[in-house]
C-alpha cells in the first residue's frame, strides 16, 4: 500500500488488502478500548467539493441559510482570492464579486459523500466512524504495522483522497475526540501518545471545541483562549461556571474516561442506478447498461467479501410504473459474467411495454460469503453447469429445478427430501435393508385375498418382514408421522420387486415403492 | 477348378468391401460405455451403451419405471463428476434417495427438473445434454402427452454428441416406434430387457439380468 493510483480509488470499486473490510455483522457502537490510536480526516472544502463540476480555480461559494439570513458557508480558493470570507452575507459577496456562482449547501449529499468515502476505508480499518458534516475517523492503531507506519497510512490516504479531488486535513491521536478536534487545527499532527496528545490538545484554541458562540464568548471574556489553560483551571468550578459536558470532554479527549464512537455499518442491501442517454428498448443495449451496473455490484461485494443469491432489475419507463425483473441464482455468488448471461436470458424473454429511461439494480440479501457457498462455486468445471441450471430456473421457475436429499429416518416418508438446491440435507447414514429406487408419493391399497396381498396377482415374498415402528412422538404430521408398519421386498409375476408393507395400525397392505 | 482352391462364399463375401450381412453384429462403432452387466455387453452393438447418444425404453403404462439396466451406468457417471439429471418424472413416485445412496450415488450429483410444460422439457434435455458437465440425462419426454419427432430426437442426438453424455427416454408402449431414429430401443420387463432395436444390428436378443 505504498502508492494508491487514482484508478484504485473507485469509491465502490476499491478492493480492500486486507479482509479487515467493513462487516455488515459489526455492532453499531461500541465502546473504545484503551491502547487505540485514531486517525480523523477532516474535509474542509466537502460541500464545494460535491458540486457538480467543481474545480478549484472558478469562484463558487455554498451559501447556508442562518436565522434571517444567506450566509457564505463555504468558498473555493478563486473566491476567498477575490475577497470573500466564510460568514459574509450571500449579497455582500455577489457585490466583490459579480461572476460568482452560489449554490445552496447540501448535507444530504455530503453525507452520501462521508459514507461513501467510509466504504474505501474499510480497506484500511476494520473501525470506520462518519461524524458529519464534515470528518471522517478511523482506527488505525491495529493496522499500522500492516500499512508501513502510521506516516505510511496518512499519506496514502491524503494522497488517495487528493486523487479523487477532496483536500483533506488529519490528526492522529490517542482519542478520537482529540484527533477530531486537532484535524481542522493542527492539520497533520502525529500525537501517538497520551503525553503527546495531552500537549497538543492544550494547544488549541478554544474555538476547537465547537461550543455554542455564546459560551465560546463567555469563555473569551474570563480570558480562557486555549485548551490549555482551561485544563489548569479547577475541574468543579469549570464544571460550574460552563457546564459538565466540557470536563467530560475534555477527559474523554485526553482518554481519562472511555468514549462511545459509533462503528459505520454496511447498508444490509445494495441499490445503483444507471441513467440511459437515451430511452431505449432493445436488449443489447439495455445489457451494456445493465453490465456497468453488475460491474459495480461486484466490486461492492468484493470489497465486503459477500455474495448474492437473488437480483432485482428495475427498469424505469418514461410514463408507465415501473417493471421489475427477478434474477435468482442457483447458489450465491458474484460471479459478473454469470450475472449478466443470467439477466440476458430473462430480459430476452422479458416483454417491454414502453423503452426504457434508467436501471436500478438491486440485491435485497447481501450474505456472507461463506465456506459453503464457496464450495459450490468453485468446483472443477462447473462454470457451465451452474449456468446451464441458472438458465432452467430462470425459465422455469426455481422451484421447478430441484435437489434430491435423504434423512437419517426410519420412516420412508420422511427419509428423501425434494428442494431448492442449497436447502436439502444429505444423511451418510444408508439404510441396511433394502430400499427400493422409486417410492409411491402415497401408498397404495392392496388388494387382500385369502389374507395374502395382491398385485397383478398373487406376490411371492422375497425377504421381510422388517419392522418399522417409530415416531410416537410426532402428532404433527399427517402420513408418515407415527408409524408402526412391516415391510417385505416380493415379486410379482412379472418379476418386478415391490416394497409392501403391512399396516399394524390400520391393518391392511399397501404397496409403498418399486425396486425397479 | 478344384474344391481345394475355390474360395469359401463367406470368404467372398468377407473380401468385399462394402457389403454388410444382416447377421453380423457391427463392432466398428464409435465408443461404447459398459452397462455394467456382461451378458448385456454381449449383445450389445459395440459392446454397450453408445457412449453419447439416445436410448429409448419402452414402458408399460402399469409398470414402475426400470431402472436396474442404467444403475451402474449412473454409478459411473456420478463416480466420474458428471451429473444425472432427472426430467419430468412421473407424477405418482418420487426418486427415493435412500436407496439412491445404498447404490452408491452421491445425491448432491442429482437434480429433478419438472418443467411446466412440454415444449420446456424438451428444451431442458436439449440444454442438459449439451452441457458438459452433465454425463446422463432420464427422461420421460411423453408424461405431457405429444409425439416425439424424428427432428426432435435428432436435435438430441447432435445435444448428445456435443456434451459426450447418454439420454434415456423412458415413452409409453402406445408410443413404441415413435421416434425411429434413436440409437437403441429396449423394452424392460421385470429382470428381463429385450433390445428391440440397435444401431448397426438386426438382431432382438431377450437378455435376463
Amino acid at each position: 500500500m505504498s502508492v494508491v493510483s487514482p484508478a484504485q480509488l473507485d469509491w465502490l470499486s476499491h478492493e480492500p488488502e486486507t479482509a479487515s473490510a467493513v462487516r455488515p455483522s459489526s455492532p453499531i457502537s461500541t465502546t473504545a478500548a484503551a491502547g487505540k490510536l485514531w486517525l480523523c480526516l477532516h474535509l474542509p472544502d466537502l460541500p464545494l467539493e460535491v458540486l457538480e463540476g467543481y474545480e478549484p480555480d472558478e469562484a463558487v461559494v455554498v451559501t447556508e441559510v442562518v436565522g434571517q439570513r444567506v450566509e457564505v458557508s463555504a468558498a473555493s480558493p478563486a473566491a476567498c482570492q477575490g475577497g470573500i470570507e466564510i460568514g459574509m452575507s450571500q449579497a455582500a459577496a455577489q457585490a466583490l464579486c459579480p461572476t460568482l456562482r452560489l449554490e445552496p449547501c447540501d448535507p444530504g449529499t455530503e453525507l452520501l459523500r462521508l459514507e461513501a468515502l467510509a466504504r474505501w476505508l474499510g480497506g484500511w480499518s476494520s473501525w470506520v466512524s462518519v461524524v458529519p458534516p464534515s470528518r471522517l475517523l478511523l482506527e488505525v492503531g491495529g493496522s499500522q504495522k500492516l500499512f508501513g507506519g502510521l506516516c505510511e497510512i496518512q499519506r496514502s490516504i491524503t494522497a488517495g483522497l487528493g486523487a479523487h479531488g477532496h483536500r483533506v486535513q488529519t490528526a492522529i491521536a490517542c482519542s478520537s475526540r482529540a484527533a477530531a478536534w486537532l484535524a481542522p487545527w493542527q492539520a497533520g499532527v502525529m500525537a501517538s501518545d497520551a503525553d503527546k496528545t495531552r500537549q497538543a490538545v492544550a494547544a488549541l484554541p478554544v474555538q476547537a471545541l465547537g461550543l455554542p458562540s455564546a459560551r465560546q464568548r463567555r469563555l473569551q471574556r474570563a480570558g480562557l483562549h486555549s485548551l490549555g489553560q482551561l485544563l489548569r483551571l479547577p475541574r468543579d468550578g469549570l464544571a460550574r461556571r460552563y457546564g459538565q459536558a466540557i470536563v467530560r470532554q475534555l477527559d474523554e479527549a485526553l482518554g481519562l474516561l472511555p468514549e462511545v464512537v459509533p462503528r459505520f455499518a454496511l447498508p444490509q442491501r445494495f441499490a445503483a442506478t444507471v441513467d440511459l442517454p437515451l430511452p431505449e428498448s432493445a436488449t443489447p443495449r439495455l445489457l451494456v447498461a445493465a453490465e456497468h451496473l453488475i460491474e459495480r455490484l461486484i466490486a461492492y461485494l468484493r470489497a465486503h467479501d459477500a455474495a448474492v443469491d437473488r437480483l432485482r432489475l428495475i427498469l424505469i419507463h418514461e410514463s408507465q410504473p415501473i417493471s421489475t425483473v427477478v434474477v435468482g441464482l442457483a447458489m450465491a455468488g458474484r460471479d459478473g459474467p454469470r450475472m449478466l448471461r443470467l439477466l440476458g436470458e430473462h430480459l430476452d424473454r422479458f416483454e417491454l411495454p414502453n423503452p426504457v429511461l434508467a436501471l436500478r439494480l438491486e440485491a435485497p440479501r447481501i450474505l456472507p460469503l461463506s465456506a459453503g457457498t464457496q464450495d459450490w462455486l468453485e468446483p472443477t468445471g462447473d462454470d457451465d453447469w451452474l449456468a446451464t441450471v441458472e438458465r432452467w430456473q430462470a425459465r422455469l421457475g426455481s422451484q421447478a429445478v430441484q435437489g434430491l436429499g435423504s434423512r437419517a429416518d426410519h420412516r420412508p416418508e420422511q427419509a428423501w427430501q425434494l428442494g431448492p438446491l442449497g436447502r436439502i440435507e444429505y444423511s451418510d447414514e444408508c439404510p441396511i435393508f433394502p430400499r427400493p429406487l422409486w417410492l409411491l408419493r402415497q401408498p397404495q391399497p392392496l388388494v387382500v385375498r385369502a389374507n395374502q396381498p395382491t398385485y397383478n396377482g398373487s406376490l411371492v415374498i422375497e425377504t421381510g418382514p422388517e419392522r418399522i415402528e417409530q415416531g410416537w412422538w410426532d402428532t404433527v404430521r399427517a402420513g408418515g408421522g407415527d408409524i408402526s408398519r412391516d415391510y417385505y421386498v416380493m415379486r410379482d409375476r412379472f418379476g418386478t420387486r415391490l416394497w409392501v408393507f403391512q399396516d399394524r395400525q390400520q391393518l391392511g397392505w399397501w404397496l409403498h415403492g418399486y425396486f425397479a | 477348378m478344384s474344391d481345394s482352391t475355390a474360395p469359401s462364399l463367406s470368404d467372398v463375401l468377407q473380401a468385399t468391401p462394402g457389403l454388410w450381412r444382416g447377421r453380423d453384429v457391427r463392432t466398428d462403432r464409435e465408443s461404447v460405455r459398459a452397462t455394467g452387466f456382461a451378458c448385456l455387453d454381449a449383445v450389445l452393438p459395440g459392446g454397450g451403451w453408445p457412449a453419447a447418444g439416445v436410448i429409448e425404453v419402452v414402458v408399460e403404462a402399469s409398470q414402475p419405471p426400470p431402472l436396474h439396466p442404467f444403475l451402474p451406468t449412473m454409478v459411473d457417471c456420478v463416480r466420474a463428476g458428471q451429473r444425472v439429471v432427472l426430467v419430468d418424472v412421473p407424477a405418482g413416485v418420487v426418486p427415493f434417495t435412500p436407496a439412491w445412496q445404498q447404490a452408491g450415488i452421491d445425491l448432491k450429483q442429482l437434480l429433478m427438473v419438472q418443467p411446466d410444460d412440454r415444449s420446456n422439457a424438451w428444451w431442458v434435455i436439449e440444454t442438459a445434454l449439451r452441457s458438459a458437465a452433465c454425463g446422463l440425462v432420464l427422461a420421460w419426454p411423453c408424461a405431457q402427452g405429444g409425439r416425439l419427432g424424428l427432428a426432435t430426437v435428432r436435435r438430441w442426438q447432435l445435444a448428445a454428441a456435443a456434451g459426450r453424455s447418454l439420454c434415456i427416454l423412458f415413452v409409453p408402449a402406445r408410443a413404441n416406434g415413435q421416434a425411429p431414429n434413436v440409437h437403441l430401443r429396449l423394452q424392460v420387463q421385470g429382470a428381463c430387457v429385450q433390445v428391440l432395436k440397435a444401431r448397426g444390428s438386426h438382431q432382438r436378443p431377450v437378455v435376463q439380468l
